[in-house]
C-alpha cells in the first residue's frame, strides 16, 4: 500500500482485516488519515458514499461517526434520493481514531518511507516498489494511493515550492517510473482556504448553523454523537471582496491567471479568484465558517480556497463582515499534482499495463475523501479477490454511487477532479442513503468485510421495512380532528372517510416523516423505529416512480450482462471503423454495458460486438 | 435499434415475402408473446392450435388466412413464432400487419429475424457474416441518413426539445446537489411552459411520422352520401376515367369500387360505396353493400360527404350525418351537381366545397381540400423527418417522459422524480442525436451557476 490517505487507509485495512499480509508504506506517520482540506464528511452524493462503505464494511463511516461534532441531513426538504448526511470533523481526532484503528488491525504493518518507483517482474506483473531509504519491497499486489503528492507542486502566490501538502514533500520519482511502465499520466490541479483564528472572528454577529437534533449518522450501529456538538456560522463576501481580489489579479497576482498554474481545476469548486471573475454579475458568495475541531481555534471558511498571496489573503478576508479583525492561522494555497489517467484501470482499479498494480483515490482524477476511500476500499477488495481468485467486485451504475464513479472514470476518464454528484447517477431514484443497505449488504457479507453481526442486524432491519411496507398499505386513516388538522397543515385535502395510509402517503404534499404524527391521530401505533419507518413510507410513497425507473433500467442490465471476452481486443471485425477499434483497445470494457457508455461507440458497433461475442472465438 | 433489444423482449412482426401485389404473402411473427398475440388475432380456441385456416380480423374479417405457429426452439428464429398466408394484397397485407401491432407487435427493423436468428444458434456462422455485413451496410446508409438528419432537419427540430430539457435538468440538479449554495428560486411557471411546448414539438413530428407511414402505406378515403349524391361520377371524374357505373337511378352502386390515386404526394384508395340509406327500404344485394359500406367508414382515413346540392330536404342527411358523429376520421362536405343550381352559392367555408363534376367547377378546390384534410391541421406544415420505426419509438418515449415530468412538476412532486423523467426523455433523443445528456447538464450547471463549496 503506497499512501496512507483516505483511500489507503480504506483498502489497507481491507487487505489485512480478510487475512492478507499488509504492509501500509507512508511519507509520514503523524499525517495518516489527515484531512487536508476541509474539516468534513459526506454531502450529497459523497454522503452516499459514505454509507455505501458502511455496508460494505469500511472504516470511514464509523470514524466519521465517532469523531463528527456537527451533524446534518442536507436536502431534508426534498425528496428521498438527494437526502444525504454531511458531518464537521474535529480534524485530529478524525486522524487520530483512524491511525488508531491502522495500528490495531492485525496482518497490517506500516513503514514511513518515500516510495519512488515501482518495477515489473519478466512476466510484467508488479513486482514491487523501490523506497527512498529501505531499499525493494517485494509485493504479489501493489496499490497507489498517492493523492496530491506525486509530483506536487505548492503554488502560493509567487512562490512555487515542490509538495504535496503544505509542509510536506512530493513523492518524486514515481511519475517517471510510472511512465517507464507505459502509464499515461495527466496533470491536474486543486486548492484549499486558509485557515483563520477563530478568537479573531465575531461570531456574536454572524448567522448560526445549528447542529440537527438529533444528529443524523452514517453508520448503522451509531448511538447518539460522543462528542459535544458545535455550530457553524455563515457570512458571504461583498463587493469590497471583489474589487481586492480583481486588483490584485490585475497585478498578475493571481497563480491560476498569470499561467504560472497548468493544471485543470475542478470547475465547481473553484478558487475565490475564479468566482470573482467568472461570475461578475454576482455580488456576493456565501462563506461557511466551519471549526475544525473542539481543541482548536482553527475555523476553515469554506468557500474561499485562493492560492493569491499572503498579504491579498488577509487584505480581502478582512472585507467580509465578521472577519474585519480575522487573523490567519495558515495561508492558502494551490497544489498541481501528476494523476493516472484513468481510462487505463479496469473496473477493479488495476492498470492494464501492469497486472498487479492497482490505483486508488485522487491519484484516479478524483477530488473528495469519500471518493478516495471507496475507491481504496474496491480496490483493496478487488486486490483479495484476484489473490483468491474470486470473482472481481465491479458494482453496477444502478447498484451503488461506487459503481457510478469507478465505470466513469475507467470509461469517460476525466479532465478535471472528478467529484461525486448525484446527477451523474441515471438510476438517481434507485441509489439512496435509506436504502443502502438493501443495495450492499449482500456483497459486504460475501467479500467477508462485514462482520457476521452487522450483517445479520442489517438484514433483520430490512425484514422489518419489507413488513411496514404490507403494513402501510393495509393501515387506515380515519378523518379525526386531528388527521384533518395535520392534513392541512401540510396543504392537503381533508379526507371525508377512512383511507389507507399507503393512500394518503401517495400525495406530493405528504411526506414520508409525516405518516407517524398521522397515524397517531387517527389512534393506530406507529412502527417504532424512526429509521423502519421513514425507509419503508419512502419505498411505499415512491413505489410507481421507482418502478417505472427499475422498467427502463432493464434494457440498460441487458446489456450490462454480456461480458466481453478479450479476443474482441484482438482483431477489428469486419464492418467495425477503425476510430471504433481503437477506442475498444484502449478501454477494453468488460461488458457491453460499458462498451455502450464510451464516447463514440454507435449502436451498430454494439451489434457487431454483440454476434461477435455469440460466435465465440475464432479457431486458430 | 437491434442492439439495444438484446433479449429480444419485442415480438416482431413483417411480411416476409416482398413485392405485393402478389398471389400470396406470407407475415412473420416472432418473439416471447407471439403465441400470446395468436390468440389475440384470432378467436382464443382457434389460436391454440399449430396449424388451421380461419378469418382473420373483426366479425367483418380481414381475410382467411392459413395459420402455421412454431414452438419455442424450432422455428426461424428459435423464438416462438407462427407464420401467416394471406392473399398477397398490400391493403390486406397492410390490415393484418396493423392488427398485430395493435396485439402488441412492433414492426420488425430489416435483418431483424435473422439477427434473432444467430443470437439463438439458428443461423450458422457464414449466414452471421452475412447478417453483419447486413448491419454494417445500414450502418452506411443509417450514418448517411444521422448525418442529414442532424445537420438539417431531425437534429434541428429535435434541438429545442433537448435544449429545453437539458435547461430545466441543470435547473432542477443545480439545486439538488448544491443544496448549500444560494442559487435562488426556479422560475416554476417558465419551466413548465417550456416543457409544455417542448411536448408539443414532439407531437407534431410525431403528426409527422403518421403522415409519412401515409405516404408509404397510403390513405383511405371514403365517398360517402346518399344514393344518388353523385360519388361515382365524382369518383370517375377525379379518376379521369369510367371506373365506376354510373346512373341516375339511386342505389346503382352496390359493391366496394376502390381506386388509386394519389394527392398531395399521398398515394390514396378512394372508396366508393353503396349510398347510405335506412336498410329496412334498400333491397337485399344494396342492403348488403350498405353494410360494407358501414364497415369502410370505420377504417376510412378521411371521408368525402357528398351532398346533391339540388335537394335541399336537410332531413335526408340527418341519419348520415348520426353516422358521421361516432367515426373519428376527419370529414369534408361536398355539395355536388351545384350546375344545376338556380343561385349561385355563397363564399366558400371550412370543410364545406361546392363542385360540379359536369362543369368541373370546384375539383381544384377539392383538391386542396382533400391534401388538407390528410394532413389534419391543413397547414401541411408537419415536418415528415421521422422515417423509421426506431426513430418514432424514442420521439413517443421523449415526448411521453417530458409529459409526465411536466406534470409530476405541476402536482410539485419532488424534483428527483421530475428529473428522473426527464432524464428518460432525454436520454431518448440522445439515441437519435450521438449525445449524452449528463455531460451537457454538468457543463451547463456549471456555466450558469456558481458553484463553490
Amino acid at each position: 500500500m503506497v499512501g496512507g490517505g483516505h483511500a489507503g487507509c480504506e483498502a489497507a485495512l481491507a487487505c489485512a482485516r480478510l487475512g492478507f499480509s499488509t504492509l501500509m508504506l507512508t511519507g509520514s506517520i503523524e499525517r495518516i488519515a489527515a484531512m487536508s482540506c476541509n474539516p468534513a464528511v459526506g454531502g450529497v452524493g459523497k454522503g452516499h458514499l459514505v454509507k455505501e462503505m458502511d455496508a460494505l464494511g469500511g472504516q470511514m463511516p464509523l470514524i466519521a461517526d465517532l469523531t463528527g461534532i456537527h451533524f446534518r441531513t442536507l436536502n431534508s426538504s426534498r425528496g428521498p434520493a438527494v437526502q444525504a448526511t454531511r458531518c464537521q470533523s474535529d480534524m485530529d481526532r478524525y486522524q487520530k481514531a483512524m491511525s488508531g484503528v491502522i495500528f490495531s488491525t492485525k496482518n497490517l504493518k506500516v513503514r514511513q518511507d518515500d516510495v519512488i518507483g515501482v518495477f515489473s517482474n519478466d512476466t510484467g506483473q508488479i513486482a514491487g516498489v523501490q523506497t527512498r531509504h529501505g531499499g525493494n519491497v517485494f509485493a504479489r499486489r501493489v496499490i497507489l494511493t498517492t493523492g496530491t503528492f506525486m509530483g506536487g507542486q505548492l503554488h502560493l502566490g509567487h512562490q512555487t515550492t515542490p509538495g504535496g501538502r503544505a509542509g510536506e514533500a512530493p513523492s518524486a520519482g514515481l511519475s517517471g517510473s510510472l511512465r517507464n511502465l507505459g502509464i499515461e499520466l495527466g496533470r491536474l490541479k486543486t486548492g484549499t482556504c486558509p485557515r483563520l483564528d477563530g478568537r479573531t472572528i465575531r461570531n456574536e454577529i454572524l448567522e448560526e448553523q445549528l447542529p440537527e437534533t438529533p444528529a443524523p449518522r452514517f453508520s448503522f450501529n451509531s448511538g447518539p454523537p460522543l462528542l459535544k456538538q458545535v455550530s457553524c456560522r455563515m457570512t458571504a463576501t461583498n463587493p469590497q471582496t471583489h474589487d481586492t481580489i480583481l486588483t490584485a489579479v490585475s497585478q498578475g497576482l493571481a497563480p491560476v491567471y498569470n499561467g504560472q498554474i497548468g493544471g485543470v481545476g475542478p470547475r465547481y469548486c473553484p478558487s475565490i479568484e475564479d468566482k470573482v471573475i467568472r461570475f461578475a454579475q454576482k455580488e456576493s458568495h456565501l462563506i461557511f465558517l466551519e471549526p475544525q475541531g473542539l481543541d482548536t481555534y482553527e475555523v476553515y471558511p469554506n468557500g474561499l480556497s485562493t492560492s493569491l498571496p499572503p498579504a491579498v489573503q488577509l487584505q480581502f478576508l478582512r472585507t467580509i463582515r465578521g472577519l474585519e479583525d480575522v487573523e490567519i492561522t495558515r495561508w492558502g494555497y494551490a497544489v498541481e499534482y501528476d494523476f493516472v489517467i484513468p481510462t487505463q484501470l479496469y473496473a477493479t482499479l488495476e492498470t492494464k499495463q501492469v497486472p498487479g498494480l492497482y490505483c486508488a483515490g485522487q491519484i484516479n482524477g478524483t477530488t473528495g475523501y469519500e471518493e478516495a476511500a471507496i475507491q481504496g476500499l474496491l480496490a483493496g477488495l478487488n486486490v483479495i479477490a484476484s489473490l483468491k481468485g474470486t470473482a472481481a467486485i465491479v458494482l453496477p451504475r444502478h447498484v451503488a454511487y461506487a459503481g457510478v464513479l469507478i465505470d466513469d472514470l475507467v470509461t469517460l476518464g476525466t479532465d478535471e477532479p472528478y467529484r461525486m454528484f448525484t446527477s451523474r447517477a441515471e438510476h438517481r431514484l434507485l441509489l439512496r442513503e435509506d436504502n443502502v443497505y438493501r443495495r450492499l449488504m449482500d456483497v459486504g457479507h460475501q467479500t467477508g468485510l462485514l462482520e457476521a453481526t452487522r450483517y445479520a442486524q442489517m438484514q433483520a432491519f430490512e425484514n422489518d421495512v419489507d413488513a411496514e411496507i404490507l403494513r402501510i398499505q393495509k393501515a387506515r386513516i380515519y378523518p379525526t380532528e386531528k388527521v384533518q388538522a395535520i392534513l392541512a397543515s401540510l396543504g392537503s385535502t381533508a379526507i371525508d372517510e377512512p383511507m389507507p395510509l399507503g393512500l394518503i402517503l401517495k400525495r406530493p404534499e405528504v411526506d414520508a416523516n409525516s405518516i407517524a404524527e398521522l397515524e397517531e391521530a387517527s389512534g393506530g401505533v406507529p412502527h417504532p423505529d424512526t429509521r423502519v419507518r421513514f425507509r419503508a413510507a419512502v419505498e411505499a410513497k415512491y413505489a410507481g416512480y421507482i418502478e417505472r425507473s427499475k422498467r427502463h433500467l432493464q434494457n440498460q442490465t441487458d446489456l450490462e450482462a454480456v461480458d466481453i471476452p478479450t479476443f474482441i481486443f484482438e482483431q477489428q471485425l469486419s464492418g467495425m471503423s477503425n476510430e471504433v477499434f481503437d477506442k475498444l483497445k484502449k478501454i477494453r470494457p468488460r461488458t457491453l454495458g460499458q462498451a455502450s457508455r464510451i464516447s463514440g461507440i454507435t449502436p451498430v458497433a454494439i451489434s457487431l460486438l454483440l454476434i461477435a461475442i455469440q460466435k465465440g472465438q475464432p479457431e486458430k | 435499434m437491434i442492439a439495444l433489444d438484446l433479449h429480444q423482449k419485442d415480438t416482431i412482426c413483417a411480411a416476409a415475402t416482398p413485392a405485393l401485389p402478389s398471389a400470396i404473402a406470407v407475415i412473420r411473427v416472432s418473439g416471447r408473446d407471439a403465441l400470446l398475440i395468436k390468440e389475440r388475432i384470432f378467436l382464443p380456441k382457434k389460436g391454440a392450435q399449430k396449424f388451421f385456416v380461419a378469418t382473420l380480423g373483426d366479425i367483418t374479417g380481414i381475410d382467411e388466412a392459413i395459420c402455421v405457429a412454431y414452438p419455442h426452439g424450432k422455428s426461424y428464429t428459435g423464438e416462438s413464432s407462427f407464420e401467416l398466408s394471406v392473399h398477397g394484397s398490400p391493403i390486406i397485407v397492410q390490415e393484418v400487419l396493423k392488427k398485430l401491432q395493435a396485439a402488441g407487435c412492433r414492426m420488425a427493423e430489416p435483418g431483424e429475424f435473422s439477427l434473432r436468428a444467430v443470437l439463438n444458434h439458428k443461423m450458422d456462422l457464414c449466414a452471421a457474416e452475412a447478417v453483419c455485413d447486413l448491419i454494417s451496410a445500414r450502418s452506411k446508409e443509417a450514418a448517411q441518413v444521422a448525418l442529414r438528419n442532424v445537420k438539417g432537419g431531425l437534429g434541428k427540430f429535435l434541438q429545442p426539445a433537448r435544449t429545453c430539457i437539458v435547461d430545466v435538468l441543470c435547473e432542477m440538479e443545480a439545486r439538488l446537489d448544491f443544496p448549500d449554495e444560494d442559487l435562488g428560486e426556479k422560475q416554476k411557471e417558465r419551466l413548465l411552459l417550456d416543457m409544455e411546448n417542448s411536448a408539443q414539438l414532439l407531437q407534431k413530428l410525431l403528426d409527422g411520422a403518421e403522415l409519412g407511414q401515409k405516404m408509404i402505406e397510403g390513405a383511405r378515403v371514403l365517398l360517402f352520401g346518399l344514393p344518388n349524391a353523385g360519388k361515382s361520377t365524382l369518383l370517375n371524374t377525379l379518376l379521369g376515367q369510367e371506373r365506376a357505373l354510373v346512373h341516375h337511378l339511386p342505389g346503382t352502386t352496390r359493391d366496394v369500387v376502390e381506386a388509386a390515386w394519389v394527392i398531395g404526394g399521398i398515394p390514396v384508395s378512394l372508396i366508393d360505396v353503396a349510398g347510405i340509406r335506412d336498410v329496412q327500404v334498400a333491397e337485399t344485394v344494396e342492403a348488403l353493400g350498405i353494410e360494407k359500406a358501414h364497415h369502410e367508414l370505420e377504417r376510412a382515413d378521411a371521408i368525402l360527404w357528398l351532398v346533391d346540392a339540388t335537394d335541399q330536404d336537410a332531413s335526408k342527411q340527418a341519419y348520415l350525418e348520426s353516422l358521421l358523429q361516432t367515426i373519428q376520421a376527419p370529414v369534408l362536405k361536398v355539395f355536388t351537381k351545384t350546375d344545376l343550381l338556380q343561385t349561385q352559392h355563397g363564399d366558400f367555408e371550412k370543410n364545406i366545397v361546392f363542385i360540379s363534376a359536369k362543369t368541373g367547377v370546384g375539383i381544384k378546390e377539392l383538391h386542396e381540400q382533400v391534401s388538407h384534410l390528410l394532413m389534419k391541421d391543413g397547414s401541411g406544415q408537419q415536418e415528415i423527418l421521422l422515417t423509421r420505426e426506431r426513430q418514432k419509438i424514442q420521439v413517443q418515449l421523449a415526448h411521453d417522459s417530458l409529459l409526465l415530468a411536466r406534470n409530476a412538476f405541476q402536482i410539485s412532486e419532488v424534483d428527483e422524480v421530475v428529473a428522473s423523467e426527464l432524464r428518460v426523455a432525454g436520454e431518448a433523443l440522445d439515441q437519435l442525436l450521438g449525445k449524452s445528456i449528463n455531460q451537457d447538464v454538468l457543463d451547463l450547471i456549471f456555466s450558469r451557476f456558481c458553484i463553490g463549496k
